[in-house]
């Protein structure tokens, strides 16, 4: 089941180049992706909490001589973000509805297979390939039909995730290598949780390995000092290609730290955590405050996800159950909400032809469906109660102050919220309220949403609620999967007060 | 037995033939061409059938298992090459039929050095192969850059044919005879290593040095890649190389296995290989000819190969040898694009392939898989090489240089990437006429880009076979830290 | 009393006579020579050797040897010609053209 979640989108990049008809690439899109929703829905509603671990499993030998397998499965981490990609494709291919260009859908086909790999492999090689297998599409997504400096943007956002999966590789090779104890290596996940001794063993060697899997992530995530490709990719990408970008891509970071480097490296975690509670802080308030200097609408949204970003590592690095369940928590509010704001700026420019924030103005009164759902956007951006936001953020907050080691940080990264809410208020003025310019009404056709766009964000809209609502409907699945991985952690620290 | 002779003659027979009836064979190019794949296609079935036969041909000759494999690898070199001639015949106008004599050498060449068990044998293949791409980098005859290439390819072969013959000579003196087996069993039994093996194996490393272009002996090419026909250049940059790089790890581990001299090459091929990797990605950085820019990038991409021998195991050898493989596929198949592209009107400069992506979207793509498979993008052969060497080196304990060879990768990306930029990611210099690609061109590709992802994807059974055949050296090799 | 060692002596300063002949020599002739110079070298030590130990594998492949050094010399003169034949001159001088 879960391989068809894989390979049905893949499948159907492979036949896009065979249709002569550019039109019929979106259909297929359209079918495949959702097919696919339906499909990680179903197996999200039938994934059996009560007995919680992996489930759906699915083993096929590939590579066998080498310890290289095809292992597939899903746990309460990776189904919220298993069905986000699936669903985040959808809306895309809905509010990229206008073009008609195979290729694009067929860029999108491929990532989407790709991603989900990401979240369901569980073996390190296969994680690895679907980790480097995204970095294509994306790669032509931005530079073939993204704006002005899409080249530059494009090799950017390529090499800055190559140096990270250049480390990647190596650590994954290194740590099979040191779980086998010179016996037979094993990429297989599962069985390197059974040797976790013989990984903690390498005392000299295991700072440096997890530092290997972490600067890919945190360079994906992304944390603070390598963050600079996001802006330039994000402001440079076409619509659909920042809602996947923000919604999905970012979080195999997020993913890839708690699935491996807290659960195989404990030890380095805890070494490593106030250095990630640093990163973490900085990038809430530097991320928040630079947001506030943006001119460019779409880069300002872009910024505050630096920002939203800092939260999901403060909650890992808390390494408390309350902070880590909220760090994902807060991935998947983050993913839905603000692909949802990248979806109404890309509406909103198409209207416009700008994304400057002084030329918009008064967008409400011109459309009030799109500056409504805006507004509701920005609000959740904020992190107001009641929107799936404030949940994540609250709860990684709350798991730092849990934490007495990250406490500190915890209270530092409260000034975040403060400037992220009063940025996403100053916003919804400088944008949503008072009356477009004569100019802007005179020239441009400021039409309010359409069938297809409402059809697009209506779900977004509807989960960002559900979940802010209701968390239990998220919040089991996601800590049913992280307290087996944070016994490992307290299991080394023994620090009381968990 | 009987399929290894018969799969040797009909490269043996099929060249000669080819050449002595050259002047007959003219009059029907096409039928020449076909008859030139056959031999290879056939060649590759017969090595096919030998590899489960091992045995000896007259003392110097190992049959079946890894000389099948390397058979195998050659001859499908050659029926690659040639299918890529045969999509654009016109431009290999005088002596046309000569051409598929002398890629069929080069395919025996390169198998003999493979399976040899003999320093003369080696020697001989070395020279087979070398003499035949001295002629088909200097096959247009006419053009000074053909010439020139050639003039300087063969100085500098000349001189590494000297090197290598030198060292041979000491080895013969220091070990006690031209058998491998022989070598290794008198420095096994002497008490002291012989004072010659030192420069033997010196001179012998320069020499495979250069053959394989690795860094610092690889001054000859990117000349020799920017002036030889495209053709000459795709067989150049794989054909002696898979040979060579196979029999350099042939005669290392089975005559040279000691531990106290696999020590001394090990440590010699890992400052090779950082070099070469280094240097020769470097150097590719700003090339803005795409043939010259593959010269560079073969460089590096032999460097990479070289640390799976550094690594000196078993898993290395094997990890070299599927490299050798996939590369040849994706190497072969990145010429026979831009000679297809040439022959279509598209010049050899990086800028001259802006806008592609549009003009030939079908090539280009193609194409596109071939850099994307050299620079190790996943489920393509060259990520399966590079993954598989890495892994070796890795598990060999030689964290440092998997490192340096891993780094060399991001650097690798970004000159296949300002190919690949130009072609999709700009707009053609001039009104985007489309580009009109032959179908025999095309149909050489999609076997190529068949190849590149059946290796990327499925590995294993392609691993499993060379396991098996490399499993009768295993005693001989030592493992080394 | 000639010793091996003598022999290789003598193997050694050809071959770094051919070496620098190769090197240094603009005439394509002359280089030509030099590679001669440099297998002849081989020669002498390949011989020596043979008949020191005593090996009777080494004769033939000295023989070899004399058989693969006129195919490369003959691969080398048709090489050679041609460039005398589109330059004018058989020397190194015009071969320079591709770096630009």
């Amino acid at each position: 089941m879960i391989s068809l979640l894989i390979f049905l989108p893949l499948l159907g990049a492979a036949l896009m180049p065979l249709f002569r008809e550019p039109k019929a690439g979106k259909w297929l899109a359209l079918l495949i992706s959702a097919l696919t929703t339906l499909l990680s829905l179903g197996l999200w509603l039938g994934y059996d909490l009560t007995q919680g671990g992996f489930q759906y499993l699915q083993e096929l030998p590939w590579i066998p001589s080498l310890g290289i397998n095809y292992i597939v499965a899903l746990d309460g981490l990776s189904l919220p973000f298993v069905f986000l990609t699936a669903l985040l494709t959808l809306v895309s291919v809905l509010a990229e509805w206008q073009r008609d260009d195979k290729g694009f859908f067929g860029m999108f086909l491929m990532m989407q297979g790709a991603l989900i790999a990401v979240f369901v492999a569980l073996d390190l090689i296969l994680f690895f390939i679907a980790f480097e297998l995204v970095l294509m599409p994306m790669f032509f997504i931005i530079g073939i039909w993204g704006y002005d400096q899409r080249r530059y943007a494009a090799l950017k956002f390529l090499l800055y995730s190559l140096i990270g999966s250049v480390f990647l590789l190596l650590a994954i090779l290194a740590t099979a290598f040191i779980a086998s104890g010179g016996g037979m290596i094993s990429f297989d996940y599962r069985l390197l949780l059974t040797q976790l001794p013989a990984i903690a063993a390498a005392k000299g060697v295991l700072l440096l390995i997890s530092s290997g899997f972490l600067v890919a992530f945190l360079i994906k995530l992304p944390a603070f000092p390598v963050h600079t490709w996001l802006p330039h990719a994000h402001t440079q990408a076409p619509t659909a290609g920042s809602i996947l970008l923000a919604g999905v891509l970012l979080k195999m970071g997020g993913y890839g730290i708690i699935r491996f480097n807290l659960a195989l490296f404990p030890e380095a975690m805890l070494s490593l955590q106030p250095f990630l509670a640093t990163l973490a802080v900085i990038g809430i308030l530097y991320g928040g405050y630079v947001a506030m200097g943006q001119t460019d609408l779409k880069k300002l949204v872009a910024y505050s996800s630096v920002n939203h970003m800092g939260f999901v590592l403060l909650g890992i690095a808390s390494l408390t159950a309350f902070g880590v369940g909220g760090a994902v928590y807060q991935m998947v509010a983050h993913g839905i909400i603000t692909g949802l704001m990248f979806m109404l700026v890309g509406m909103m420019s198409q209207r416009t032809h700008t994304r400057t924030i002084a030329a918009m103005k008064g967008m409400y009164s011109a459309m009030p469906v799109l500056g409504g759902l805006m507004w509701l956007a920005m609000l959740g951006g904020a992190g107001i109660p009641g929107m799936a936001g404030f949940i994540g953020e609250f709860q990684a907050l709350l798991g730092a102050f849990q934490n007495p080691a990250t406490a500190v940080f915890a209270v530092l990264s409260v000034f975040g919220i403060l400037i992220n809410g009063g940025l996403m208020l100053w916003t919804i003025q400088r944008v949503l309220q008072g009356e477009p310019s004569v100019q802007m009404q005179e020239n441009y056709d400021l039409y309010d949403l359409k069938g297809l766009e409402l059809a697009a964000a209506a779900p977004l809209v509807a989960l960002a609620v559900l979940w802010g609502l209701w968390p239990p409907s998220l919040s089991p699945y996601i800590d049913r999967a992280v307290q087996p991985v944070l016994e490992l952690v307290t299991n080394v620290t023994k620090v009381a007060g968990f | 037995m009987v399929f290894s002779l018969i799969a040797l003659l009909l490269l043996a027979l099929g060249g000669s033939m080819t050449l002595l009836f050259a002047t007959v064979l003219e009059r029907n190019p096409v039928m020449t061409a076909g008859g030139g794949l056959g031999v290879a296609v056939l060649a590759l079935m017969f090595f096919a059938l030998s590899y489960e036969q091992p045995g000896v041909l007259l003392g110097m000759y190992q049959l079946g298992g890894l000389s099948a494999i390397g058979g195998m690898i050659l001859s499908l070199i050659a029926a690659l090459t040639i299918l890529g001639v045969m999509a654009n015949p016109h431009k290999y106008r005088a002596g046309l039929s000569e051409i598929y004599a002398l890629i069929l050498f080069t395919a025996l060449g390169g198998t003999l050095m493979i399976g040899a068990n003999n320093l003369l044998l080696l020697y001989i293949g070395i020279e087979l192969s070398s003499y035949s791409t001295y002629i088909l980098v200097g096959y247009y005859r006419d053009e000074r850059y053909s010439t020139e290439a050639a003039t300087k390819y063969f100085v500098l072969g000349a001189l590494a044919s000297a090197l290598l013959l030198y060292g041979i000579s000491l080895l013969f003196g220091a070990g006690g005879g031209l058998y491998y087996d022989q070598i290794a069993a008198t420095l096994a039994a002497a008490d002291t290593l012989p004072a010659l093996l030192w420069p033997g194996l010196a001179l012998l490393l320069a020499g495979f040095g250069f053959k394989l272009a690795l860094v610092p002996f690889h001054a000859w090419t990117p000349d020799a890649y920017q002036g030889a026909p495209t053709m000459a250049a795709a067989l150049l940059s794989v054909g002696p190389k898979a040979g060579a790089v196979i029999a350099l790890g042939n005669l290392l581990t089975q005559a040279l296995g000691l531990e106290a001299i696999s020590g001394v090459w090990q440590q010699a091929l890992i400052w090779l290989a950082v070099l070469t990797m280094t240097v020769g990605n470097l150097q590719a950085l700003n090339q803005r000819n795409l043939k010259r820019l593959l010269g560079y990038s073969s460089v590096a991409q032999l460097g990479t190969i070289i640390v799976g021998l550094a690594a000196g195991t078993l898993a290395g050898f094997q990890a070299v040898i599927l490299y050798a493989l996939g590369y040849a596929f994706t190497n072969i198949g990145a010429f026979t694009s831009i000679a297809a592209l040439r022959d279509a009107g598209v010049g050899e400069e990086v800028d001259d392939y802006a806008g592609l992506g549009k003009r030939q979207p079908q090539a280009a793509l193609l194409f596109t898989l071939f850099l994307l498979s050299l620079a190790g993008v996943p489920l393509l052969a060259g990520f399966a090489g590079k993954l598989f060497v890495f892994k070796s080196a890795v598990d060999a304990g030689l964290i440092v240089l998997a490192t340096i060879a891993v780094l060399n990768t991001v650097i690798a990306y970004f000159y296949y990437f300002r190919v690949i930029v130009k072609m999709w990611l700009q707009p053609a210099a001039d009104e985007a006429q489309p580009v009109n690609v032959n179908a025999i061109a095309m149909t050489a590709l999609a076997l190529g880009v068949i190849g590149v992802l059946v290796i990327g994807t499925f590995p294993g059974p392609f691993l499993e076979a060379i396991a098996t055949a490399l499993e009768p050296l295993g005693g001989l090799i030592i493992v080394g830290r | 009393m000639l010793t091996l060692n003598h022999f290789l002596a003598l193997g050694a300063i050809l071959f770094a006579i051919g070496l620098y002949g190769l090197l240094s020599r603009r005439n394509l002739v002359a280089i030509l020579m030099s590679v001669e110079i440099l297998l002849n070298a081989i020669l002498v030590n390949v011989v020596a050797i043979a008949r020191f130990n005593d090996q009777a594998q080494g004769d033939v492949f000295a023989l070899f040897i004399i058989a693969i050094a006129a195919a490369e010399v003959a691969v080398g003169l048709a090489l050679f010609l041609n460039v005398f034949r589109l330059n004018g001159v058989a020397t190194v001088d015009p071969l320079r053209r591709m770096k630009e």
